[in-house]
């Protein structure tokens, strides 16, 4: 079937389905939030010019990564 | 033991002025929606929001803030029915103009101070409220234009009367009490200055409160000023008592730094005289900061700076004439330290002038106003001009999301961007004061998820509703009256209160209520995302301050092409319009302050050599000296602002100079006893102070007071 590697998980909160979304948002958080603090710790923002804009592109790279790269390490086609 | 723990870890202010405002607060807010419940008016939580957003602990605050924001509001509001009147069907103009009115709005708003500022901001966020929401609708844009602005309109007259009329706290009563305080407090740190044996830590800590200090009465003259019309006449003088005390914590600053070195050197003569008159001068500063009467007596209290500063007087004049007669450098430094202490009293007797010129309306035609100071403004032109691209460009980029997904709730998201842009303007790290911000936001809203599911639905009649949202307000109120939780406390109770289901029938509906809180939320923490991205602070202005005081203030001290009081006014002047946007948590921020107050002095000391060289009575080998170490000084200071990043070598070779300079001049045989030999110790002492700048202040003169 065309739609099989199609799993969109809709979160529940108190009755409530939030989008699918937020879930990878929040996943994406977790490695960004490691991955900044040893940086920060290795002293690597030394060599970067504005960090903020640094840190953005790192969360969108990571949250890229959770969307297209998680389901195919895991075997599916992708959540999208 | 956990009590005390725990309030030092959240320490909120619980004294009975904080309870009465956070109680006066909550019913104001519950009044306000009464009002607008009784008018049938849309959106009543609009009224209590404004409350909130508000709430300030000094009368004078709250009047002066709801005049620009009713003037702001309706200013905004006619705008908006404007765009909407001419571009309701098509999004782009409609989004663009807004986005024009907001970026204008920025543009003005940044670059005025205080509530001025404030009216100018609130027109931008009206419009956009009133031209986003009513073009969703604008059939009935002007019902909601006349609802928020006549909601808006509530929340301003009820939180102006209970602070006019509950236990009213007039700004310009806590001034004069904090004036007082501040007084005091100097007083006091200029003898702990003058103490040989204050330790470091112990200096360096209460210079920090006394910064601290300076800038919360900065910043509640300016509340003051709007208060009372006979104020705001007095303005000039109460700026300038501000700038006084800033010289007195400098000059305070570079006495003890002169002491600490001059303990180690061996000159027993200096020292049998210097020490008997600073332990007095000491002494009398102890007094007087002990003194809680000091102000109902200001002539007392000026006399006897008067009678310790001829103590100085003769005391300087007793050293100079032991020129010859002792080592040169130890007696330059000594004459240096008396100087700085008469300094330092006259800085303490010209704030009781200004005291008596500005808080005693009485005394006031016995003293002439200071020439007007050079007006700079909060944010220079292109600073402003960035902020209006920046918040035009937030916009933009949200109302681009907003229609790509054709998002429901995304008007909900751009009011949530709206509100921490406001934030953004004049706040140097807006990330930190927006994230606390954001999280009190989302605190609030949870608590009133909570309050609506649980408690609502037990509740009947206004009544008891009000009951319940005086109680529940408290703890919010307790935390906007804690300066250190005061935005906060405004998020909390602000958020919790609009958020909590106020329409006029009680209709719970949890899908729009998640739905609504999620968008305003996102809409803030994107906002926050940008201003990360596109960072605007006071860095730039920073530059240009320290840029025209080295290129050409200082140079022109040098040469005696401008006097050298009019340079320290001007430096001052510069620094103490930047004051409210320093963290001086931060290093840099902190270098530069003590920097240019370094500088001020600095620009003193070289007008004294200037007109020191051209003294008749000078010794023409010295008078040449002097004349050749100007010029040379004032031609390496203007090179400083293009050396690049030669700058250390070059701070490196002013600073030889100097040297150079007082070793010179200390070969120069004296004779004894005779006026040349004095002015030449008179000399000696001003080159002493500049050298001391570059141990004290290098991080400034080597142009590093960027990121800490």
């Amino acid at each position: 079937m065309p739609t099989s590697g199609l799993t969109l998980y809709a979160p529940e909160l108190f009755g409530f389905y939030l989008p699918p979304v937020l879930l990878w948002a929040l996943i994406a958080l977790v490695p960004f939030l490691i991955l900044r603090w040893l940086l920060a710790r290795t002293g690597f923002y030394r060599f970067v010019w504005h960090r903020p804009l640094f840190d953005v592109a790192l969360y969108v790279i990571l949250f890229g990564g959770v969307i297209f790269g998680v389901p195919a390490v895991l075997g599916g086609a992708g959540w999208l | 033991m956990t009590a005390a723990r725990w309030r030092l870890a959240f320490p909120l202010d619980l004294g009975w002025r904080n309870i009465v405002f956070a109680i006066r607060t909550a019913v104001a807010a519950v009044v306000a929606l009464a009002i607008a419940y009784w008018l049938e008016l849309q959106d009543p939580q609009w009224a209590v929001l404004t409350v909130y957003l508000l709430a300030q602990p000094t009368a004078g605050a709250a009047l002066a803030k709801g005049v620009y924001r009713v003037v702001g509001t309706l200013l905004g509001a006619s705008v908006g029915l404007v765009i909407l009147a001419l571009y309701s069907q098509a999004p782009v103009p409609l989004v663009g103009s807004i986005a024009l009115w907001l970026a204008l709005c920025f543009f003005i708003g940044a670059q005025m101070r205080n509530y001025t500022a404030y009216g100018f901001l609130l027109a931008g966020y009206t419009a956009l409220l009133v031209g986003l929401q009513g073009a969703a609708d604008p059939t009935q844009a002007w019902h909601l234009a006349f609802d928020r602005t006549a909601e808006i309109i509530i929340g301003i007259a009820c939180i102006t009367a209970v602070s006019v009329l509950v236990f009213p706290r007039y700004a310009g009563v806590m001034l004069r009490e904090q004036l007082a305080g501040l007084f005091g407090q100097l007083s006091h740190y200029g003898a702990i200055a003058m103490r040989p044996a204050t330790p470091f830590a112990t200096f360096a800590a209460l210079r920090r409160t006394m910064v601290e200090a300076v800038v919360k009465f900065d910043a509640l003259r300016s509340y003051a000023v709007f208060e009372a019309p006979d104020m705001r006449a007095d303005d000039a003088t109460l700026k300038r008592m501000v700038r006084e005390f800033l010289r007195v914590l400098a000059i305070a600053r570079g006495l003890y730094v002169r002491l600490e070195d001059f303990q180690a050197e061996d000159a027993a003569p200096i020292v049998a005289r210097l020490r008997p008159v600073m332990a007095a001068t000491a002494a009398l500063l102890d007094r007087i900061a002990a003194d809680v009467h000091a102000f109902e007596d200001p002539r007392r209290i000026r006399l006897e700076l008067l009678a310790a500063r001829s103590a100085l007087r003769a005391a300087t004049r007793d050293l100079e004439a032991m020129a010859g007669r002792v080592p040169f450098e130890p007696l330059a430094e000594g004459v240096l330290i008396l100087r700085r202490a008469g300094d330092l009293l006259r800085g303490l007797s010209m704030v009781m002038v200004s005291e008596a010129a500005s808080l005693r309306w009485h005394l006031r035609a016995a003293i002439r106003p200071e020439e007007q100071a050079p007006v700079v403004p909060a944010a220079s032109n292109r600073e402003a001009l960035l902020l209006a691209v920046r918040s035009v460009l937030a916009l933009v980029l949200m109302s681009v999301l907003w229609a790509a997904t054709e998002w429901t709730d995304g008007f909900n998201a751009v009011s949530g961007l709206a509100i921490i842009l406001f934030f953004a303007v004049n706040q140097d790290q807006p990330g930190k004061l927006g994230f606390t911000f954001l999280l009190w936001s989302a605190i609030g809203i949870v608590a009133a998820y909570a309050a609506m599911v649980f408690v609502l639905p037990w509740i009947e009649g206004y009544e008891a509703l009000a009951l319940f949202l005086i109680v529940a307000l408290l703890p919010a109120g307790l935390m906007a009256g804690t300066p250190q939780y005061a935005w906060s406390g405004i998020a909390f109770g602000g958020f919790f209160v609009s958020e909590i289901g106020t329409s006029n029938v009680f209709q719970p509906d949890e899908l729009s209520f998640v739905n609504s809180a999620f968008s305003l939320l996102f809409g803030m923490g994107m906002c926050l995302v940008l201003l990360n991205l596109f960072p605007i602070n006071s860095l730039a202005t920073r530059e240009r301050v320290w840029t025209r005081t080295m290129a050409s203030l200082l140079p022109a001290a040098a040469r005696g092409q401008r006097h050298e009081r009019v340079v320290v006014g001007e430096i001052v002047a510069m620094l103490a319009a930047l004051l409210p946007r320093l963290s001086l948590d931060r290093r840099g921020e902190e270098d530069f302050l003590r920097g240019t107050l370094g500088a001020a002095s600095t620009g003193l000391e070289l007008g004294r050599l200037n007109r020191l060289r051209r003294d008749a009575d000078l010794s023409s080998d010295a008078s040449a000296l002097i004349a050749r170490f100007l010029a040379q000084f004032a031609a390496e200071l203007e090179s400083l602002p293009k050396a690049g990043d030669a700058i250390a070598s070059r701070v490196a070779e002013a600073q030889s100079t100097v040297h150079a300079a007082l070793a010179a001049l200390a070969t120069l045989p004296l004779e004894p006893g005779s006026v040349a030999a004095a002015l030449n110790v008179r000399a000696g002492a001003s080159l002493r102070f500049v050298a001391d700048r570059f141990d004290i202040d290098r991080a400034f003169l080597v142009r590093s007071f960027g990121e800490a």
